[in-house]
């Protein structure tokens, strides 16, 4: 496995992509492995596509249902940001299926999102915005009697875009522990990409519908390449990046599952014909993939232009005999861009499913930490000198080094970044800076007198070190679960964070809009519902959208 | 009103912030109202008083002496008790500690709500540590006693305060509206709790998520426009 000081640093985090054992590629292949069924179970929506659905799905243990929420929204009001109360559809994931009282009950609250109180019936709060680039252009199309050109359905990837989805007990919806118990929700976030799974359903199905509506027996139905093009949309901030922090065994255990089959891959001896073959055709079509990939953003697009040369390169290199893979991946190390690197990581594990797949299971994690009072100052420092030698070798004295601080505003509790020197309310900063508090506990060990005192009585006497002093010492076995890098520093760019984590969730095309916001599209290239459970329903990775044009088109 | 247990252990965690407590100690009182839910006693409440004299001033982190085999911890000058918001988890993990010393003796005086210490007892030490909890009639004083012995949490009486190794010293006997008597009992934790949620009074939940309202920053035009790093609308 790559050593934690390779792996937890910001910049590689920022180049992560989907992988086999990305949390949506496991769940559509449970899907499959387990033949769910999702069927449409009502569909009370007017002419002009307000109203209310659902969509409910079989699993060998129970059912669960999406009640989605249609409603019309002035665009004046359509902001992706926490700050908006107004969406153009809102969805909760229910346990079983919803009766007409609940229904009811669920029209009250939840399209008011966070300002309704949801039940312990309820798995997941969700809402979306209507692509306005595409929503319309499509419905337009198919009420006309013609299908969307392919080239724009495939510049935007999707025609709602989440703008969050909430679960693990938020507003009152069911806790985590609750959703666990069901072994088909065990996984992280099984959940709510469940919802944004079945969020894709209806929102097919909504252009449809309204299509229908508008263009009489004129229209035509959005055609199943097409459906499969268009994904779901999310736009994420900051509100990714502290929840990394705050969940280090969880970012330990995705880690170490997925160094864990980069390392299996890498240790094959010797690779048959058909797994340099898979290899290879799965290398073709990152490549297109990678063409296919428009930003505005400068810096990405610089990325995806270097990306797209190192595949070249990739493609060009021989395989080699002995240890292919680890040859591959070792020369790649020395020779391509980071964002190349992991590409390729993630392209290794997919031929090789019998040695990766098993992992998907090992994601969770328990969180329970506690402090062990008993060990001696000496060994804190020793553990801190071991584990967060990174965090001591920051100059924290070097202009910029505590450039920002991370708050929660009072607008609708919006996680954001402030200038220390510049904003208000630095006072009510989150915890976020580790490297700092590893510092200045450190400076505390140091200059206590006894050696041999314990950690509780340490503690006792200095409070304000509690909560950065049960981190260190739950970090040792928990080698990952660390961003190595200062998350107050000026040059530190949020996105990295956003993007590693979304990259776990199996989110591709990522587009930032700045520095610390960022699209994706989620699910595109997915098998629809009626496909679910063919055999070939894994093979979704790194989809390429025949007929569009493979454009240099981003504005480098 | 009807609450998800994250939301009760998230809501006390950071309305501990809110007043002041330190981010650690925050993170143990999230897992003690965690536990009073779990065993059916009155979360809510218990922090919200706890930190009600947090922020009055009443309560503090106050004083403590430590020898080889004591501990002594008294709220010290200017303030009428012992937080058990502030302090919970730091004394149990002294407590921890005095464990395996038979001979050893720790006292808290005066803890502002004991059943409060009770829990940050309960979540925050080992799972083979035990208390034994005797709880007296009013005016008098409530016995924590540890014990590395025997599993459960048991009620117990006279004797056992006599012996006890450890023993605190409170200044009131109630919890929030619940008053404790002589035939307290600790019930088991409720393992279905987490299917179903809390239910809790309305008024004392808001008064709570005020205290948790106090680490949020208000907004500014600036911070509105280029905290979050987006625009304000997204008209794609």
């Amino acid at each position: 496995m790559r050593p934690p000081h390779v792996v937890m640093r910001l910049e590689r985090m920022g180049s992560l992509h989907q992988t086999r054992i990305s949390f949506m590629r496991s769940l559509v292949r449970r899907m499959n492995r387990e033949k769910w069924t999702i069927e449409r179970t009502q569909w009370d929506v007017n002419e002009l596509g307000y109203g209310v659905a659902v969509y409910t799905v079989g699993t060998p243990e129970r059912s669960y249902s999406l009640v989605a929420f249609s409603n019309e929204l002035d665009d004046a009001d359509r902001t992706d940001r926490v700050i908006a109360e107004k969406w153009d559809a809102t969805f909760a994931l229910v346990d079983g299926i919803p009766d007409d009282a609940d229904i009811e009950r669920l029209g009250r609250c939840i399209p008011l999102q966070e300002a309704g109180r949801c039940s312990s019936s309820e798995l997941v709060l969700s809402r979306a915005n209507k692509s306005v680039r595409l929503f319309d252009y499509v419905v337009e199309c198919l009420a006309d009697g013609r299908q969307p050109e392919i080239q724009r359905l495939a510049e935007v990837g999707y025609l709602m875009r989440t703008t969050a989805v909430y679960g693990n007990g938020k507003f009152g919806l069911s806790d985590r522990e609750k959703v666990m118990r069901e072994e088909v929700m065990c996984s992280p976030y099984r959940a709510e990409l469940l919802s944004v799974y079945l969020i894709r359903c209806f929102t097919h199905d909504l252009v449809d519908h309204v299509a229908s509506m508008r263009g009489g027996g004129r229209s035509v139905k959005l055609d199943k390449q097409r459906k499969t093009i268009l994904g779901i949309g999310n736009a994420t901030g900051l509100g990714m990046a502290p929840y990394l922090h705050k969940h280090p065994a969880l970012l330990n255990n995705w880690i170490v599952a997925r160094e864990t089959a980069l390392g299996r891959v890498r240790a094959v001896p010797s690779a048959t014909p058909e797994k340099v073959e898979r290899f290879r055709m799965l290398l073709e079509r990152a490549a297109e993939h990678v063409h296919q990939w428009r930003t505005d953003d400068a810096l990405q697009c610089v990325r995806i232009e270097q990306l797209s040369k190192d595949l070249e390169h990739i493609r060009n290199r021989p395989i080699d005999e002995h240890y292919p893979w680890h040859e591959l991946m070792q020369w790649a190390e020395t020779s391509l861009s980071m964002e190349a690197q992991e590409m390729l990581a993630s392209l290794l594990m997919e031929p090789y499913p019998e040695l990766v797949d098993e992992l998907e299971c090992t994601m969770g994690a328990d969180e329970s930490v506690s402090i062990h009072p008993d060990a001696t100052v000496r060994e804190l420092l020793d553990t801190i000198e071991q584990s967060y030698e990174w965090a001591l070798q920051i100059d924290f004295e070097q202009a910029g080094a505590s450039h920002w601080f991370w708050y929660v505003s009072k607008e609708k509790l919006e996680p954001r970044i402030g200038v220390r020197d510049d904003d208000t309310g630095a006072d009510k900063e989150m915890p976020l800076g580790v490297a700092v508090q590893a510092q200045r506990v450190y400076a505390d060990l140091k200059a206590t007198r006894n050696p041999h005192q314990t950690v509780a009585v340490f503690l006792a006497l200095h409070p304000q070190h509690r909560h950065i002093v049960r981190r260190i010492q739950n970090m040792v076995c928990r080698p990952y679960g660390e961003i190595q890098d200062n998350l107050l520093d000026e040059h530190m760019r949020p996105i990295d964070m956003l993007r590693g984590k979304l990259s776990f969730f199996g989110a591709t095309k990522f587009d930032p809009k700045s520095d610390r916001w960022t699209r994706i599209t989620m699910y595109q290239g997915a098998p629809l519902p009626e496909e679910l459970h063919a055999d070939d329903a894994d093979d979704w990775c790194f989809p390429v959208i025949e007929g569009m044009e493979s454009a240099a088109s981003n504005p480098v | 009103m009807h609450i998800s247990l994250n939301e009760l252990m998230l809501t006390c965690q950071k309305a501990a912030r809110g007043t002041g407590i330190a981010e650690g100690a925050a993170e143990d009182l999230r897992k003690a109202a965690l536990w009073l839910a779990l065993h059916g006693f009155p979360a809510v409440d218990s922090v919200y008083d706890a930190l009600v004299a947090v922020e009055s001033g009443v309560s503090a982190y106050g004083e403590f002496t430590l020898s080889d085999d004591a501990i002594d911890w008294h709220p010290g000058c200017g303030a009428e008790g012992l937080s058990a918001a502030s302090i919970g988890g730091a004394a149990a993990d002294l407590f921890t500690l005095f464990l395996p010393n038979e001979d050893g003796a720790a006292c808290l005086r005066s803890v502002d709500v004991p059943l409060l210490q009770l829990a940050q007892f309960a979540a925050n030490m080992p799972a083979t540590a035990r208390i034994l909890i005797r709880w007296f009639d009013q005016n008098s004083r409530i016995d924590f006693r540890l014990t590395a012995g025997e599993l459960g949490l048991i009620a117990c009486k006279g004797a056992a305060y006599a012996s006890g190794r450890f023993q605190f010293e409170v200044s009131q006997h109630t919890c929030g509206n619940v008053t404790v008597d002589d035939n307290f009992t600790v019930v088991a934790e409720d393992e279905n709790m987490s299917l179903r949620g809390l239910d809790v009074d309305e008024v004392i939940w808001e008064k709570l998520k005020a205290f948790a309202d106090l680490t949020l920053v208000e907004p500014t035009a600036r911070s509105r426009a280029l905290g979050a790093g987006a625009g304000l609308d997204d008209n794609d």
